[in-house]
Formats: structure tokens, sequence, C-alpha cells
């Protein structure tokens, strides 16, 4: 499959699933025609990663303009130092750090507002991953505002790692590169974050 | 103590991230602690249901796309994409570090100058006295200073003519 082929095909949300087909030496290319300042390359890496970035912002954020922006940002991010990017590790992991940093300065830009730290924005219809009746659907719906009210109480490194691990199904050394920490931080803290998320659901009666 | 431990290791056990030998500890405490068990039962939960969080994206390639082009439509920033083309290709890294490896070899080599080398004890004495002497306006009679001894006499005070006729042995 040609990139402008896929670039075509994933114009539609609907076209997600298809993020993990994309192969490593399509995302080369692209990345190379981007540090030759080709801006449609640049769009077609956007909508490879639209989905992820969007989700993990949104994760970490949880908040659905909060996360666009920083989502937006952080593609722009990318435009702006793709010709540091040197192949030395996964572009996924090297995008994934600069939502991060991101997301980091939005609840910066909060603390500084003094507005509240997670205002749940779960107005975004959820995807149909399968096929539900409306009555699970309804309770899927509502398990999602507990869920995100417990993550929105949880310090925001817990909440990080928990959407880079449980969501995005990174690795622990993946993890580790997206936050520039060691493996066995990696390993401590999502322990703890786990176990903060579990005490937190248990407070709202889960 | 040990279920402290174990309890510990739980969020590895359940990623599959723990050595042979640990995991089987983890698996054998399991059989014992419901604690445990519990715990671990509901980190697979939450697991699950945080897994399932995933919104639509909006598209964001026409913002993005937008956004590139407000930030580099300004010349300022035009000349600074090019700039930054320019600075990080390989050639121009190799270039620039090779010109400074130059430039800091060459300041040396034209502000080198050794220290003077004295054989002697006397040449050591000899090049130190006609240093001070040289650069010390009350004692050279070849710098500036002395050649106009009446503002320098009206300038001085009464202990550095005190000090300077014992120095000249006056």
């Amino acid at each position: 499959m040609s990139v402008t082929t896929l670039t075509a095909d994933m114009e539609t949300y609907s076209d997600i699933v298809q993020v993990e087909d994309f192969d490593s030496q399509q995302e080369r290319e692209l990345i190379l025609r981007c540090q030759e300042r080709d801006t449609a390359a640049m769009g077609t890496l956007v909508v490879q990663y639209q989905h992820w970035v969007y989700n993990i912002a949104y994760g970490i954020l949880g908040h659905h303009e909060d996360a666009q922006d920083a989502a937006q940002d952080a593609f722009l991010s990318v435009w702006q130092n793709i010709n540091k990017f040197q192949f030395r590790s996964q572009f996924s992991t090297w995008l994934y750090r600069i939502v991060k940093n991101k997301c980091l300065n939005v609840i910066d830009q909060r603390k500084r507002r003094k507005t509240e730290p997670m205002e749940i924005d779960d107005s975004q219809p959820w995807v149909p991953l399968d096929t539900v009746t409306p009555e699970q659907e309804a309770l899927r719906s509502e398990q999602s505002e507990i869920l995100h009210a417990a993550l929105g109480r949880l310090k925001e490194s817990y909440r990080t790692i928990l959407v880079l691990r449980e969501l995005r199904e990174l690795s622990y050394e993946e993890i580790a590169e997206v936050l520039d920490c060691t493996l066995g931080r990696v390993k401590s803290r999502l322990h703890e974050a786990r176990k903060a998320l579990k005490d937190e659901l248990e407070r709202i009666d889960w | 103590m040990k279920h402290q431990r174990i309890q510990k290791q739980l969020s590895a056990y359940l990623d599959n991230e723990l050595a042979p030998a640990m995991h089987k500890q983890v698996d054998d405490h399991l059989r014992d602690c419901q604690e445990c068990a519990d715990m671990l039962a509901d980190f697979k939960q939450n697991r699950q249901q945080i897994s399932q969080l995933v919104h639509p994206a909006p598209s964001m390639k026409n913002a993005v796309l937008a956004m590139i082009r407000e930030t580099e439509s300004t010349p300022q920033n035009k000349l600074l994409a090019i700039f930054r083309r320019w600075i990080f290709r390989p050639f121009t890294v190799g270039a620039t570090a090779f010109s400074t490896v130059c430039f800091v070899f060459a300041f040396f080599i034209f502000t080198y100058s050794p220290a003077p080398q004295y054989d002697e004890l006397l040449d050591f004495y000899f090049g130190v006295h006609t240093e001070e002497v040289t650069n010390n306006p009350l004692k050279s009679n070849v710098a500036t200073p002395l050649s106009n001894p009446t503002t320098f006499t009206e300038d001085m005070n009464e202990d550095t003519e005190t000090l300077l006729n014992l120095y000249l042995g006056e």
C-alpha cells in the first residue's frame, strides 16, 4: 500500500485499526520527507498518529478541548523539531514524549489559572469497538465516567503511566523512554498507580 | 514481610515482567493469599476498563497544517526554518566542529608565550627584579611616572616617601 493511498484511507476516524498496519519502512520514508520539509508527508503522519496522540492527551488531561490543543501543539513541535529525530529510537515513543510534555504544560497552565485539575468532559462518543446493545452502551458510558473521575483524582504521573501502559499498551522499555526514567522506576510507579486507582475506585464505590 | 514484598510485584506479575523465579514465588503466594489475589483481580479489571477508554479523535490534519503554514509564514520564521535545515545537515555539523577545533588550536598557537626559563638562581632574581622595577612606577626610571617628579612628589604621602627612601637606601 502506498503512502498516498494510506493517507486517503485514514482520513476517517473509522480507520484507526489500520494504524497498526503502517509499516516502519513507510514511516521512515515519511519522516525523511518531513525532514525535507514536505508538508504532505507531515499531514500523513498526523493522520497516522492523531488517534493515539489525542487519546493519550485525553487520558492525561481528561478534557476534550485541552487534549485536542495539546495534540495539535505536539504535532507542531514534531514538525519544528523533526530534524532532531535521528532514528535512534522509535518515532512513536519520541512523539509520545512530546505529547506528555505538552500535557504537562497544559497542567501547569491550569495550576497558574487555578482551575479545576480535571474537569470531566466525557461528551465525546464511544468508539464502537464491537457491537453492543443500548443497555451495554449505557453501562459502559457510566463506567467510563466513574473511571475518568477516578483517573482525574490521581497524581498526574500516575495518570500518565496508566494511560501509556493500559490504554496504549506500551512496553516497560518504551514507557521508560517516554518518561525518561529507569525500568525499575517504571515498575514501581506503575504498581503505585494501579494501587492508587484501585483505592480511588473503591472510594467512589465502583 | 514476604507478603508486602510479593504484593509490590503484583503489577509486574500482571504484565509478565518478572524473572521466572520471582514469577513462581508470586504464583505460590497467590494460592495462599486472598488479599493479593483480590488485588490482582482488581488490577486486571481496571486494566480492561482503561483499555476501552478510547475516544474517536477529531481530524487534526488541516488544523496542524494550518498552524505550520502560520508559523512559517513570517519572514523571520522562514529564515529560521532554513537555518535549522542547514544546521542539522551532517556536513554542516562536521564543518562547524572542524572550524571550531581549528580556531581553538590557532588561538593557542598565536597567543602562547612560554614562561621565562631561569638556569641559575641568580638569573631568576635578576629576572624578577627587572620585571618588578620595570612594572613599578615608583622604582623604574624607564616608565613615565618618575619623568614628572613634581606631580609625583605632590601626590606622595609621608609613609610612601619614607618607604621609598628606605628602599633606595637614602
